[in-house]
């Protein structure tokens, strides 16, 4: 479902913006004016302040006695202590930092997944959920707990500025790691191209919900890593070395890969919903309002 | 497989462009990283081993597509087994070349091996379509086509060949493959078959006359020879194989010994029955023991009636091969032979004379009763009247012979005449190399030896040579002993060296001259010269020398042949020109002889002898001179060539053209050789086939489509 303002969505265009933090205001509160309604919850622990009713809001929240005086629409706001827990898993691995197209006109998955990380911190704490992020490659590298003060904010997009490309992914363990670590209850959300064994990632994702998490897991990959449309004769070289060198010539190959790749999607998609974990298939010109709309699903499921 | 155009095929160089194109089209890949390559694997695996097998494929379908194209353009016409699965369906120009060489009158048990060839070209053109055209040609040295033209009629060919007989002469396969090739530049097809049918005997081929029939058959693109081989039925051959006459002068009354070869190629000892027949008598009979692949040599004593020309034969009684069981020779019977003697420098010189040796060596005593008239003629007196009336002509230290008198005397020898020329005189150096020799031969005399540096002693280099057999050892050892002090050494590279000197150079050296031969002397008969003239063996030299003089060349005395040869012989002295000439030919008839007054003495002619035996010139109804004509004794060799080596050995550069027809049946080989028309479109057929198959693979392999470029070139 792309937003009624895909143009300001475009990976791309916002990848242009400058510093993360713009990036991410711009990209969600774009993405929320598109929506016509608000997508926040917890509307009455503490009065914060009046805004102006959007026209396709819920009438429920208009302040009638504010329009009685003004003639004007104002919703009031409130301030929610919030008890979601949101953790963030960024792969930061070797194949996430290349860009199969190659140029300057392609997001690289990593660029991508930060852009989407940065929007979705920015998304989670503006409604003050506690979020915490941890980039990994084949172990945790940086783990930030969860909370939801605006300096967390800043914090986590100054975090994801410095994110530098790591070395072998190990998706599987890496989940498990971290499930095991994880005590309290709250929302995972995995942003990686899970270039790893099904099994073992499936394993470390189904580790989470038996920790009673919610999972919701955005698979980014590179446009081309889904269509194979390479024109030319390649070599083709695993960036994390663990397999050797393949050369072929694409177009020759196309039909069975995109066959490949489709069933590994599949079925990482169907074992996810068997075990209610949300996986949302991405790849890096994808606008980002339908990673966000997973997202405020999934949020909204949780209450 | 053959080709009309052979040279098309140099475009098979052409099948090397898509194997180029294959690998230089194999450019550097560009470097992706990729991170799903555990997906890509198994499928790159499996897809680049089917793509390898596709690119493979499609460069076999370009490669065979050009092959196939080139090999069209070269017309190729099928030969073999595969041949019978093409259609024919057009005409074409044949000739048939049936051997008619002595060979072919072998016996088989049903009739003759020429009888066999005959049964082979029966089947051969039954083989032919109504639109072919036809000649038949017997061959042997000479072709004689059985038609003016080509004909389309099978059955007027056979009956024509039913009444050819083999002849008695050599086998020539050059003459008789140029000859056919001859024939077919009247043809009216392009497409054209030589048939050759034949033993296939083994017979010489001068290289240079194969080179030229190779030449002739490379620039007749749409030639095929096609070889039909008669088998041959094994048996023992007997033949006489040689008759040896004396090497000397023969007398009347005298004893001579005629020596005959019979010979036999069979694998067990063989009695052999041998006769001699002198005109009609048979004067001689005797029971020879052959052994296997055996030669026995029996001499017969023959008692010389008068002088005169005698012919006779040894013969054997008949096998399955006739013409080599009787020989035929005749033996000259002379009462004297004239000699001119030529006098030079010297004569009348006391010891210094050379004559005067010279004369006691040729006509000893003076009797007058020797082999040798000698007439002695001043070399500037000499006249043509003089080279007439003689048969050897003995020159000694001449000088000054003036132009008119060189010209005639070069002319003698040219035509045939014989010459034995001494110099041995300090003076005729420069007049012999400068006038004499230089009219004759490249030889010349060397630096005269005036005896300072010692004397020089002889060594006979040519002891096979007519004037040295019958000498014994010790005779020639004789010889050897002689020194000489005064001599000039003669090249020994120019003609034959039958004596030379033992510090090197020829002593006596004799050379060819046109039709005749000369003798020369590095040495004359002078006293002065060295103790030649007091040795035993002066006098047999002389003999020698002049008597083999006398019966070389051209001379009627001792005249043999071969048939397919013409016949000549020396006129009468002052034969009445109005004289009727003729030549009885061995079965008696009579044909008119010619008379050739354009050479000196004047001869009789006859152009062709068909038939061995003995032919003899009649003037004014009088046996003048006889000849003796025999069988080509290469027919007698029983010895055949396989298909293979003819083929190489006749098709040069162009064997691929040449095609032995095997098997037992001639119809069935011609039916197989014959096919092959429109392969060519075929070929083309079948490469319009492969493009298709060629695009297809194409496109699946992502390859433009070459087989567009291809239509593209050709269009």
């Amino acid at each position: 479902m792309a937003g009624p303002r895909t143009g300001l969505l475009d990976p791309l265009i916002i990848s242009r913006l400058g510093s993360l933090d713009l990036i991410a205001r711009t990209l969600v509160e774009g993405f929320l004016v598109g929506l016509h309604r608000s997508p926040y919850h917890g509307f009455s622990v503490e009065f914060a302040e009046y805004r102006q009713y959007i026209p396709g809001e819920p009438t429920a929240h208009i302040d009638w006695r504010v329009y009685a005086k003004t003639d004007r629409h104002y919703i009031r706001v409130f301030h929610q202590e919030t008890n979601l827990h949101a953790r963030l898993l960024l792969d930061v691995s070797a194949s996430m930092a290349q860009a199969a197209h190659g140029g300057k006109d392609h997001l690289t998955k990593l660029e991508y997944a930060k852009l989407l990380t940065a929007a979705l911190c920015y998304l989670l704490i503006k409604q003050n959920d506690a979020t915490g992020l941890v980039t990994f490659d084949r172990r945790p590298l940086q783990i930030v707990p969860p909370r939801s003060s605006r300096r967390q904010l800043m914090h986590l997009l100054s975090l994801l500025e410095r994110v530098q490309p790591g070395e072998q992914t190990d998706v599987g363990e890496v989940l498990g790691t971290l499930a095991e670590r994880m005590w309290r209850r709250g929302l995972v959300v995995v942003i990686s191209d899970l270039i790893d064994d099904p099994d073992r990632v499936l394993t470390g994702l189904k580790h989470f919900r038996h920790r009673e998490h919610e999972v919701i897991v955005f698979h980014v990959l590179d446009p081309r890593e889904v269509d194979l449309r390479f024109s030319q004769e390649a070599r083709f070289i695993d960036p994390e070395q663990q397999l050797d060198p393949i050369r072929a010539q694409p177009w020759h190959l196309r039909e069975a890969y995109v066959a490949e790749v489709e069933a590994w999607r599949g079925r990482l998609a169907r074992e996810c919903q068997q075990h209610q974990i949300d996986y949302v298939p991405l790849t890096t010109d994808t606008a980002f309002d339908r990673a966000l709309l997973a997202y405020l699903n999934k949020r909204a499921k949780l209450g | 497989m053959q080709f009309l155009s052979p040279m098309y095929l140099f475009g098979l160089l052409a099948a090397g462009i898509p194997i180029l194109l294959h690998f230089l089209s194999r450019r550097r890949p560009v470097d992706i990283q990729f991170g799903p390559l555990r997906f890509l694997r198994p499928t790159q695996e499996r897809q680049m081993r089917r793509l390898s097998l596709r690119r493979l494929l499609l460069l076999l379908l370009r490669v065979t597509i050009i092959c196939l194209v080139v090999m069209a353009a070269a017309r190729p016409t099928l030969t073999g087994g595969l041949a019978r699965l093409a259609p024919t369906g057009h005409a074409t120009s044949v000739v048939v070349l049936v051997d008619a060489s002595a060979s072919m009158q072998a016996q088989l048990q049903r009739g003759t091996m020429f009888d066999r060839a005959r049964t082979e070209v029966a089947a051969i053109v039954g083989q032919l379509s109504g639109q072919d055209e036809v000649a038949v040609a017997l061959f042997s040295d000479v072709v004689r086509p059985l038609f003016s033209e080509f004909v389309r009629d099978g059955q007027l060919v056979l009956a024509q060949l039913q009444e050819a007989r083999p002849d008695d002469r050599a086998t020539d396969y050059v003459t008789a493959l140029s000859g056919a090739l001859d024939l077919l530049e009247k043809a009216g097809s392009p497409y054209r078959e030589i048939f050759v049918v034949s033993d296939f005997q083994e017979a010489a081929a001068d290289s240079v006359r194969l080179a030229r029939l190779h030449e002739r058959l490379r620039q007749s693109p749409g030639t095929t020879v096609l070889l039909r081989a008669v088998k041959p039925e094994p048996f023992v051959n007997r033949q006489v194989a040689d008759v040896e006459r004396p090497a000397t002068l023969l007398r009347a009354g005298e004893t001579a010994e005629v020596a005959v070869q019979v010979r036999q190629d069979g694998d067990a000892d063989l009695p052999v029955q041998l006769f001699l027949q002198v005109g009609d008598a048979t004067v001689g009979e005797t029971e020879l023991q052959l052994a296997a692949h055996g030669t026995r040599r029996h001499g017969f004593p023959l008692t010389l009636p008068a002088a005169g020309d005698l012919a006779g034969s040894a013969r054997l009684r008949p096998d399955r091969y006739p013409p080599d069981d009787e020989r035929f020779f005749v033996l000259p019977v002379s009462q004297r032979v004239n000699v001119m003697v030529l006098a030079g420098l010297g004569a009348g010189d006391g010891e210094r004379d050379p004559l005067l040796f010279l004369r006691a060596g040729l006509d000893p005593g003076e009797s007058g009763e020797g082999d040798f008239a000698l007439e002695v003629v001043p070399a500037e007196r000499m006249d043509v009247t003089h080279l007439q009336q003689t048969r050897v002509v003995v020159g000694t230290d001449i000088i000054d012979l003036g132009a008119a008198r060189l010209a005639a005397l070069t002319d003698y020898l040219k035509a045939g005449g014989t010459m034995l020329l001494l110099c041995g005189d300090p003076g005729v150096r420069a007049y012999t190399n400068e006038k004499l020799l230089p009219s004759w031969t490249a030889a010349r005399l060397g630096p005269f030896r005036n005896g300072r540096e010692g004397t020089q002693r002889l060594i006979v280099s040519a002891r096979d040579h007519p004037v040295f057999t019958g000498f014994e050892d010790d005779e020639l050892a004789t010889l050897e002993e002689v020194e000489l002090r005064n001599y000039y050494p003669l090249p020994e590279t120019v003609g034959r060296s039958l004596v030379r000197f033992a510090d090197g150079g020829a002593a006596i050296l004799e050379v060819e001259v046109g039709l005749g031969r000369v003798i020369l002397c590095g040495f004359h008969t002078a006293a002065t010269a060295g103790n030649l003239p007091y040795s035993p063996m002066f006098l047999p030299l002389m003999q020698r020398l002049a008597g083999y003089l006398a019966t070389a060349g051209w001379s009627r005395y001792g005249r043999q042949a071969e048939v397919g040869s013409s016949l000549a012989a020396e006129a009468p002295p002052g034969m009445n020109p109005g004289a009727v000439l003729e030549v009885r030919l061995p079965d008696g008839a009579t044909v008119p002889a010619t008379l050739n007054a354009t050479v000196t003495p004047p001869r009789l002619e006859l152009a062709l002898a068909e038939v061995p035996g003995a032919y003899t010139f009649l003037v004014d109804h009088k046996p003048w001179a006889l000849c003796a004509v025999n069988v080509p004794g290469s027919e007698s060799v029983r010895r055949f060539q396989e298909p293979e080596a003819f083929r190489k050995q006749y098709g040069g550069g162009d064997a691929a053209r040449v095609t032995a027809l095997a098997g037992d049946s001639a119809a069935e080989a011609v039916r197989q050789a014959r096919r092959g028309y429109g392969i060519h479109r075929w070929l083309l057929a079948l490469a319009g086939i492969l493009l298709v198959i060629e695009s297809l693979v194409a496109r699946r392999v992502g390859a433009a489509n070459a087989a567009a470029v291809l239509l593209l070139v050709l269009r």
